[in-house]
């Protein structure tokens, strides 16, 4: 059935009936061949967590072996990637690296959903004063560029893995909450919540029952596209030297640091954390885009 | 179109007073301060008594809502206080910085727009053709790499292949242009790569929505040229939504400038706040700065909407 054509990507789009115009097979599958590049990007996403999960057993060395014999070395044999300044694999510490980054994207996708939906959903639903205080704080936060905010934060407060899944997070939280409220404030006059409403439905019903599940599109689309500028965050915070302070292994601490000193005698110490950097974010920012597509047309080329 | 003016300058006011209140209370209710570091440095002997001694003489003392009223008081007369640690007026420690920052940021900006909207525009002119493909992949490239580690590639690759290293000897521009042009310039291009993509992105779309429109077959069909239609009518309808990017990628250029100039050795703003105001806990030069950038910032938006007069008749100030 490859030839014939996809009638429809939309799986609520089948609730009447038509069997024949429902599309066929496996949504997985269907979504790798409609999406080749966002599958591919699934796929990285899948094996950079599977990493994190399994680095012990991955990685060849440990992430904080130092050998003074192997010091600066290129990629060789015994070090498929090279070793760092003080003989540390670089191949086992990219694969540790990935813990860091993986933990905090997604703890920070948590946060932002959460903080999105509290401040995107209450304002966009009730309105009026509450709605205006808060897009003036809005504003004043958006006002400052979002890294300049998360290093105050995270150079004043702290520097583990918790504070800046927490400063990521709020940030990308407030920056989101500008598109929940439009889908809100979009959703919540349509037909069907008017109906809901004359039926006796209480605020709260209304909320969870109604309006949340239409903007979950959104808000996945909105995730999927986040978590590449999560990592790129950190990474961006590690590299000024406000991330996860060593000895920990961080895509962007491994770019930091000692690494700009010798980077010109030793490139491989700073090409190949930039790269495995660059394919994630590459892939997290595929997948979302074609999620986009597939779950909500309306965002196509929003970002 | 002054009563509209008057009204949008009175907004920026909020915005500024809480942008500039949001990094007054980040800096006081997070933990650990400069007068703790100070008595540190100075090996002094560490007690309870010297610490509140010094956060006596710092102003630190005195109970927040004091010290707030304080600093809207002093920053409304233009008076943002004195560096902790160097004792110089905080608007001198800035002056110093600013000219260089807003020459990286003026440059990356104009030619992140200039690249984004014109290879938007032709990218849109041939949709799936090979300008387009690699526009797409470009801007994709600029979504995707890390913008600290092309900076650092644009160091290491010339200097593994041509043995060419850039200058580290920063001069004004008013002093000598061309070395500060040489300087300026590799920071300013990665920016502007990253800027642009976005603004690419969108301009592209925007003109492929406009090109469906109804109007668009009118104006073909009066026989008026490609290039008419394209400019006059699709162009100018299309920018609008562009243009509300083009000032959010302002900010996301100041975001972009702190990183480089750490990199590239740039004494800028940027690098005053990560190297030195921050690690320091220099509580005035870290509020001077950010209200320093929540100003840009402001100026920008204000121009951003004033300029949907120029471009779209129907918006009446």
């Amino acid at each position: 059935m490859s030839n014939a054509p996809a009638t429809t990507i939309y799986p609520t789009d089948d609730g009447f009936g038509d069997v024949k115009l429902r599309a066929q097979g496996n949504p997985i599958l269907r979504f790798m061949r409609r999406k080749p590049l966002a599958a591919f990007g699934a796929i990285v996403l899948i094996v950079a967590a599977l990493t994190a999960l399994f680095a012990p057993f991955i990685a060849p060395y440990g992430f904080n072996i130092t050998s003074l014999g192997d010091r600066l070395v290129g990629p060789s044999p015994g070090h498929w990637l090279g070793t760092d300044e003080l003989g540390r694999d670089l191949l086992s510490r990219i694969i540790y690296g990935a813990q860091v980054s993986i933990t905090i994207s997604l703890g920070a996708v948590v946060i932002a959903s959460v903080l999105s939906l509290l401040i995107g959903g209450t304002t966009g639903y009730f309105g009026g004063t509450y709605d205006t205080l808060f897009q003036r704080v809005v504003d004043a936060w958006l006002a400052l560029p979002g890294l300049v905010v998360a290093i105050i934060l995270v150079g004043l407060f702290s520097q583990s893995v918790l504070s800046l899944l927490i400063v990521i997070g709020v940030g990308g939280g407030v920056q989101q909450s500008r598109v929940v409220r439009s889908a809100v404030l979009d959703v919540k006059h349509r037909p069907y919540v008017e109906a809901a409403r004359s039926l006796g439905a209480t605020e709260i019903r209304l909320m969870l029952r109604h309006i949340l599940p239409n903007i979950m599109p959104i808000l996945i689309v909105l995730s999927s596209t986040g978590l590449g500028g999560y990592i790129l965050a950190e990474a961006g915070l590690s590299f000024l030297g406000y991330g996860v302070p060593p000895p920990t292994p961080t895509w962007g601490g491994m770019l930091a640091g000692s690494a700009v000193q010798y980077m010109v005698s030793n490139p491989s110490m700073v090409i190949f954390p930039g790269l495995v950097l660059a394919l994630t974010v590459y892939s997290a920012n595929m997948f979302g885009d074609g999620l986009r597509d597939v779950l909500d047309p309306r965002l196509r080329g929003t970002r | 179109m002054s009563k509209y003016l008057i009204q949008r300058l009175l907004l920026v006011i909020p915005t500024f007073f809480l942008a500039g209140s949001l990094i007054f209370s980040a800096t006081r209710f997070l933990p650990g301060d400069a007068a703790a570091l100070m008595l540190g440095a100075n090996q002094e002997p560490f007690s309870e008594e010297n610490l509140q001694k010094l956060r006596e003489r710092l102003g630190l003392a005195d109970p927040l809502p004091v010290q707030f009223v304080k600093f809207w008081g002093n920053t409304v007369r233009g008076d943002l206080g004195t560096s902790i640690w160097t004792k110089k007026p905080v608007t001198e420690e800035i002056q110093r910085r600013l000219p260089t920052t807003l020459e990286t940021l003026a440059i990356s900006v104009a030619l992140g727009w200039a690249w984004g909207v014109l290879v938007g525009v032709v990218a849109a002119r041939k949709p799936e053709g090979w300008m387009d493909q690699i526009a797409r992949s470009i801007a994709i490239l600029g979504l995707s790499l890390p913008v600290f580690w092309v900076g650092m590639m644009s160091i290491v690759l010339p200097a593994k292949f041509f043995g060419w290293t850039p200058l580290r000897d920063y001069k004004y521009i008013w002093v000598d242009p061309v070395q500060n042009l040489q300087l300026l310039i590799f920071p300013s291009v990665i920016l502007a790569m990253f800027l642009g993509a976005p603004v690419m992105r969108l301009m592209r779309t925007t003109m492929l929505e406009v090109l469906r429109q109804d109007y668009i077959r009118t104006a073909y069909s009066k026989g008026l040229t490609e290039r008419v239609v394209l400019w006059r009518h699709v162009f100018k309808n299309a920018l609008m939504p562009v243009i509300t990017l083009m000032g959010l990628q302002v900010v996301a250029g100041i975001g972009g400038i702190v990183v480089l100039e750490t990199l590239f050795a740039i004494p800028g703003m940027g690098q005053l706040l990560v190297a030195q105001a921050l690690p320091k806990r220099d509580y005035p030069l870290i509020q001077g700065i950010v209200l320093v950038m929540a100003l840009i910032t402001a100026t920008v938006n204000l121009c951003v909407d004033l300029t949907y007069g120029f471009l779209d008749p129907r918006v009446r100030f």
